[in-house]
């Protein structure tokens, strides 16, 4: 079942019995590693661009960001990886130069929005990652694989200025629709004032 | 003899009235905060509903930007203003496991205790407010009542009785005293029976029943399609919780069960299921209390952390709070202050299921269901 613009209907393990722990795949986390060479066998070696492994915290698979909705949706419908769940979609701005001095952080001039995804059938977490040019940052749309997409990626555009290409209601969210620019960039300048109204600092 | 109400019935097909726009909020006392949902309704039935949100938003990731780790603890307590323990416990334990620190086992059970503490407080408060939002007014009181004692051992914690300011990387700002304990000892014995009285009061109360009961059923596709979480999800019948599945903070050693809607009355998912999974919840947070208190480990309250931590990394990282899982990003590079902090909020996403589910709805529908997904428009805005 899929339209005309590839829209599925979300799939997910609980149809007949609704009280059962969707338990019964066998749980078999997946590393960061695993994510990608699953990825390089489906898409091709060039999709994913690196594994990334912080000090601390979490794994990132970094794909290629014109493949993101293939990507999602594999991941969503794979028996592998079962990952019905978007998290948040999350965006981070690197500058060459920003406001923390004494970065350790090797900075460039992009854009990075986040995919959290979850498998409640797995119990594993996959974290994948596009890098967006900062100038014009355009991806597709995921709205039409997950439903809760849709605010994430109106608030990355309010707050970030990240277009998603296909959004059904392409608006800001949080802020006022005639506000101007996007606060959480880096090179952000605070307005004095907004419609005659001072604003404090 | 003629059927008059068929008769009347088949005149009346296809027959509608003029689309009327009412706007709803954003000072509106059902709304529970400052959310403007702009209705579009045929006679009594809705036709679309837009929620218009972001009348609190005040960008608290912007503000963490330019402060220390530990400066940003009190921002988060200010998102969800009626949970903000649990607010910050998520942030703190993101930045705990950046810098890799150990935590104590007493710092650990006495947050267990507080977060549940906190989930009943933040229950009550949902549960209380829900009922007078049907138009009961006694259990509104008595959920009040009880939730001002839980307030009441939080300002004899650390000071405050609403924005704590008490989490801290590495474990909590004080210590409980003996005194303390005594009295969440009392409170554990005191509230199962207040809580039984709430549901012959109001659980079981037929106009409630019949204002809530199959109204606003969110099936257990759409509400993972959505990414649903706490009890709007497992009022839907999904069981899931990180609490169990994913635990945190030594969750893993209390003995509780996880709630579901089970359709006692209504069907699965609707607004009576939500509702009734809070109240199911608040007697397992209970059970967890009690376990804690009474082999509460000795020992330290907080782990050897660096006063100004720079943590290097990257995470994700949820927590389960009352309202759903709470989820942090933090970029930390090294620096004093983060490079990036993004919270992810549970009520946020369940806002923009208004359009889907109030489709098809009666008017008054819309204030129960609103009142049924428990938003704090503190956390939807940030």
């Amino acid at each position: 079942m899929s339209d005309s613009i590839g829209r599925t209907a979300p799939r997910t393990f609980v149809n007949t019995a609704i009280h059962q722990v969707p338990k019964s795949v066998e749980a078999s986390p997946k590393t960061a590693q695993n994510v990608a060479d699953a990825l390089k066998a489906k898409f091709g070696a060039e999709t994913v661009k690196a594994v990334e492994d912080q000090q601390a915290g979490d794994h990132f698979v970094i794909v290629d960001s014109a493949k993101i909705s293939e990507i999602l949706l594999f991941l969503r419908d794979d028996s592998a990886f079962y990952c019905s769940n978007l998290q948040v979609i999350s965006a981070v701005d690197f500058t060459p130069k920003g406001e923390n001095e004494e970065t350790q952080r090797k900075a460039f001039d992009t854009i990075e929005l986040l995919y959290a995804l979850q498998s409640y059938a797995h119990k594993h977490e996959i974290r994948i990652k596009v890098r967006l040019d900062r100038a014009a940052p355009r991806v597709a749309s995921a709205t039409g694989i997950f439903r809760s997409a849709n605010w994430y990626e109106r608030e990355c555009y309010d707050l970030l200025g990240v277009h998603f290409e296909g959004h059904p209601n392409h608006k800001r969210i949080l802020l006022p629709p005639d506000w101007i620019g996007h606060p959480l960039r880096k090179d952000y300048e605070f307005p004095e004032e907004y419609n005659g109204m001072k604003v404090p600092l | 003899m003629k059927d008059f109400t068929q008769e009347l019935n088949e005149e009346t097909i296809g027959l509608q009235t003029e689309e009327l726009t009412i706007n709803m909020g954003p000072q509106h006392p059902s709304t529970h905060g400052v959310l403007r949902v702009v209705v579009k309704s045929d006679g009594e039935i809705i036709r679309a509903a837009y929620p218009d949100i972001g009348y609190l938003h005040r960008c608290f990731e912007k503000h963490t930007e330019r402060r220390e780790y530990i400066q940003g603890i009190p921002f988060t307590s200010r998102m969800d203003y009626v949970a903000a323990m649990s607010q910050e416990l998520g942030y703190v334990l993101a930045i705990e496991k950046l810098l890799g620190l150990e935590i104590p086992e007493r710092a650990q059970a006495i947050r267990v205790v507080i977060s549940e503490l906190q989930r009943i407080a933040s229950h009550l408060l949902s549960v209380g407010t829900y009922g007078l939002d049907m138009g009961g007014f006694t259990p509104f009181l008595y959920a009040f009542r009880d939730r001002e004692k839980i307030l009441r051992i939080f300002e004899e914690i650390c000071g405050a009785r609403l924005l704590y300011n008490y989490m801290r990387p590495g474990g909590v700002s004080r210590d409980l005293t003996p005194g303390v304990i005594d009295k969440i000892k009392d409170f554990t014995k005191y509230f199962p029976s207040q809580l039984d009285e709430m549901n012959d009061l109001l659980t079981n109360n037929s106009i409630f029943i019949s204002r809530t009961a199959h109204i606003g059923v969110i099936t257990a596709d759409q509400a993972i399609s959505y990414g649903l979480s706490g009890p709007n999800l497992r009022g839907s019948g999904f069981n899931w919780d990180l609490r169990k599945d994913n635990p945190y903070s030594g969750y893993e050693k209390y003995d509780f069960d996880v709630c579901l809607g089970l359709a006692e009355k209504g069907e699965i998912g609707d607004c009576w299921n939500r509702y009734y999974v809070r109240v199911k919840e608040m007697y397992e947070s209970i059970k967890i209390i009690t376990q804690v208190v009474e082999s509460l480990p000795a020992g330290e309250h907080t782990a050897k952390a660096p006063k100004s931590p720079k943590p290097v990394g990257e995470i994700y990282m949820e927590t389960e709070c009352p309202r759903g899982t709470l989820g942090y990003h933090i970029v930390a590079d090294g620096g004093k202050k983060p490079w990036r902090v993004k919270a992810k909020s549970p009520c946020f996403i369940v806002t923009s299921t208004m359009d889907e589910m109030c489709r098809g709805m009666m008017l008054a529908d819309v204030v129960a269901y609103l009142g049924s997904i428990d938003i704090v428009l503190g956390e939807v805005d940030r």
